[in-house]
């Protein structure tokens, strides 16, 4: 049999039977969280009670089982800790992602016993197009970049909503979250904001975008992030979630999803990295029966 | 589970099967599906920008300033926020420019629309990244490569850190150092890479390799956490709550395919 | 007058944008700057109408003359006004797009069961195509090969917890993810950076050229 010549749609039907096998298997594996998640929590956890989190929802659902886990917990870990969480996107899906992720963050919070009200702790800013035009107004005046907040409320200088009191411009805000899957994202945010205001600043990544962002982390421009699905299982991880959960079903919604799904990404990259080390061996054996260099 | 969440489930899982079926090959079933697609990101997108851009931005402080000139009542809160509305009328402007490339005649009006666009982000790009990456990149680069007293090379207890995995170390600051330069000579492309140059290029081949290794890892992991996410949704909804929604979706899809492939058969030796 | 007034704003807005940079404290410069952002964004939010029209113009032509597919476009545009009704029904009658609870607001349940499981299953087809490609594309002919495949390898049996199990179960500790960690930590961290320093580098010349008028993409199609 020649692998060369094999039909594609074989290896299709192995990550195929591979996803669905891993996910029915019962049991999961420990989590070790790595050093920048461990920055990404800590930069959440050492802020002062009463700080203001800015939220910004920059993906869409193409992401979403990598970067909905971070996005819900980030809120959930913000309004825990007794912070003030400003949402805003700056893609238009992102406004009803925070949507589903703030509705995830309360209800998880309220089976805690926690209920933060809307307008005193948390208020979503909604979306603004432009990019990099949008954080450079911001650095130097939400209120005019955000006239209204996302249901057409004017939120400036009322006294109703007192989760905007103080907040200005970038430099008010005490933490910057991009949960961020391209552009505009994490690197304009930098480029943008974070340099130039000097704004404390983290980010929940795509891992398609991780490996880039270790060189700001490096420089420190970057706090700390959380890179694709094995980021939010860190995160889950230090959140304690991996210690729930285990009664319900799997589903993209409950607390340990990205835990869970480690067994199943675990296994697809062990059997790719095993597929990839036969067809080499498979390929060395027929350069050497040539004879010769390929 | 009201039986609008299970219809709501039911759509979910046509839809996955749907796009997933391009695997198998190119069918109507996914023509349908990536067309739904479409519009509906489409809807979406307009509904988006007019409700949280185009209305607050343009319409209604138009609409105010039209209001005010009625003697209406203005808005009640953060109108120190409000500049005066000639600047509207110049988005107003531009936007109309922007929607003349929707005529023959008028197509050209669109540039000067486009032109300030192009003029503000050009400037915003070039100041933003030559802060935040090319003199923050360089400055990161500037890493001490002897251990002195005082320096990061040397540990509390005054022994030199070889090597690390995580923070600074002499292998990792040499290594940043020399690899950060070789890249850069790789890509400098005005002088001939012979020599020394040649070698420096080859190091920074080596780096480049190792990098673009990690990035198909990373890849690898990212595109894989997607596939689970739609896999565990379809779990999810093979279950009694919903019906069985996968099981018989699926079964249907499948018969549906084997039906055509039998059709085709047939037609062909008829 | 075509082309120089468009060069002319570029110029204008291009460099006002840069001094911005230096003269923010100064107020005039500042709220001008702002309203420049303003305006930029409103533009730019136009240009969906823009896409609309076409998609509108193109895809109903097709179906009152019954072209090929014609059924397929039909169901692009239905969709598009399903999600256009439901989603001006939200505004204009709820005043808010986005709900927190399914069954309260039509435009986010569309959102969250038709436009979402659309959108990732389409990017989750990648995994297989990229499963395939790691198949195809690995072979150990010569040291850069080499080096790009176990770079590869090494995340991949690093990056995931199986790996901290299988390290600790060899007993070799946390070697796999140590490893990982070092290869991101210190050869790609190096390689992006240089990458990064190209890149802007390349963005400097390009915005200086813009802003200058040398390169003209407003321009483009004359």
């Amino acid at each position: 049999m020649n692998l060369e010549s094999l039909d594609r749609r074989w290896v299709f039907l192995g990550v195929a039977v591979l996803t669905f096998g891993g996910l029915l298997l019962p049991f999961r594996l420990p989590q070790v969280p790595g050093e920048t998640s461990i920055s990404y929590y800590n930069a959440l956890q050492n802020l002062p009670p009463g700080s203001l989190v800015m939220i910004s929802a920059d993906y869409s659902p193409s992401t979403r089982p990598e970067l909905e886990p971070m996005h819900r917990l980030t809120i959930y870990h913000a309004l825990k800790n007794g912070h003030r969480v400003i949402n805003i996107a700056l893609w238009d899906v992102g406004v009803n992602q925070t949507a589903l992720a703030m509705g995830w963050a309360l209800a998880q919070l309220a089976s805690e016993g926690v209920h933060p009200r809307k307008d005193v702790d948390y208020l979503n800013l909604g979306f603004k197009a432009g990019g990099e035009v949008v954080m450079s107004q911001m650095g130097s005046s939400i209120p005019t970049t955000f006239r209204k907040d996302q249901e057409g409320r004017y939120i400036w200088e009322n006294a109703e909503i007192p989760v905007v009191a103080g907040l200005h411009d970038m430099k008010d805000v005490d933490l910057l979250v991009t949960i961020s899957a391209g552009s505009p994202g994490i690197n304009q945010w930098l480029a943008q904001v974070q340099k130039r205001y000097n704004v404390a600043t983290v980010a929940g990544v795509t891992a398609v975008m991780a490996p880039e962002l270790y060189t700001f982390y490096h420089s420190r421009q970057l706090l700390g992030f959380l890179g694709g699905l094995v980021g939010a299982a860190d995160y889950e991880k230090l959140l304690g979630m991996t210690e729930r959960g285990d009664a319900v079903g799997l589903s993209i919604l409950v607390p340990d999803f990205a835990n869970r799904a480690m067994v199943a990404q675990s296994l697809i990259h062990y059997a790719l990295v095993l597929v990839i080390i036969i067809v080499n061996v498979d390929f060395i054996l027929r350069r050497r029966a040539r004879g010769g260099r390929s | 589970m009201t039986l609008y969440e299970v219809f709501l489930g039911w759509m979910v899982v046509f839809f996955t099967l749907a796009i997933f079926s391009f695997l198998y090959k190119d069918n109507p079933i996914y023509k349908f599906a990536e067309h739904v697609y479409l519009g509906a990101a489409v809807g979406y997108g307009v509904v988006i920008v007019y409700a949280q851009v185009l209305e607050p931005d343009l319409v209604m402080p138009i609409v105010d300033f039209l209001r005010h000139l009625w003697g209406g009542p203005t808005a009640v809160y953060g109108e120190q926020y409000e500049v005066s509305p000639g600047w509207r009328l110049v988005a107003l402007a531009l936007s109309i420019m922007i929607w003349a490339r929707l005529t023959k005649r008028f197509n050209w009006w669109s540039r000067w629309a486009l032109a300030m666009i192009v003029g503000a982000y050009a400037a915003l790009r070039l100041v933003g990244d030559a802060q935040a990456y090319l003199v923050a990149k360089i400055n990161a680069t500037l890493l001490p490569l002897w251990p002195m007293p005082g320096n990061p090379l040397l540990d509390a207890d005054g022994g030199i850190r070889w090597v690390s995995v995580e923070g600074p170390s002499l292998l990792t600051n040499w290594l940043i150092v020399l690899g950060v330069a070789a890249v850069l000579i790789h890509f400098f492309f005005s002088v001939e890479h012979k020599g020394p140059m040649k070698g420096a290029s080859r190091f920074g081949i080596m780096i480049l390799m190792i990098t673009f290794g990690s990035s198909f890892g990373y890849t690898v992991l990212a595109r894989v956490s997607l596939l689970i996410g739609r896999v565990v949704d379809l779990q999810e909804r093979a279950t009694g709550d919903y019906f069985y929604a996968t099981y018989i979706i699926g079964a249907a899809m499948i018969t549906y395919f084997v039906g055509v492939k039998l059709y085709e058969r047939a037609a062909g030796k008829a | 007058m075509r082309k120089e007034i468009p060069i002319l704003i570029t110029l204008f807005i291009g460099v006002f944008m840069v001094l911005k940079f230096f003269f923010e404290p100064v107020d005039w410069v500042r709220i001008s700057a702002e309203e420049i952002a303003k305006i930029a964004q409103v533009v730019v939010a136009s240009s969906v109408v823009l896409g609309v029209a076409n998609i509108l113009r193109i895809n109903f032509r097709a179906i009152v003359q019954r072209r090929r597919d014609w059924g397929y476009k039909l169901a692009l545009l239905v969709t598009m006004f399903l999600l256009m009704g439901a989603g001006f029904w939200a505004h204009f009658y709820h005043h808010r797009v986005t709900s927190l609870v399914v069954g309260d607001l039509l435009f986010q349940d569309l959102y969250g069961n038709l436009l979402s499981p659309l959108q990732s299953t389409m990017f989750a087809l990648l995994a297989f195509f990229i499963a395939s490609a790691a198949f195809r594309a690995f072979r150990v002919r010569n040291l850069p090969a080499a080096l790009l495949m176990f770079a590869a390898i090494l995340i991949m049996l690093g990056r995931v917890p199986l790996g901290h199990w299988l390290s600790q179960a060899l007993g070799l500790g946390a070697l796999l993810p140590n490893v990982a960690d070092w290869l991101m930590g210190v050869p790609n961290t190096a390689g992006q950076r240089a990458i990064l320093i190209g890149v802007a580098l390349g963005i400097i010349a390009v915005g200086l050229r813009v802003i200058f008028g040398i390169e003209r993409p407003y321009l483009k199609g004359e």
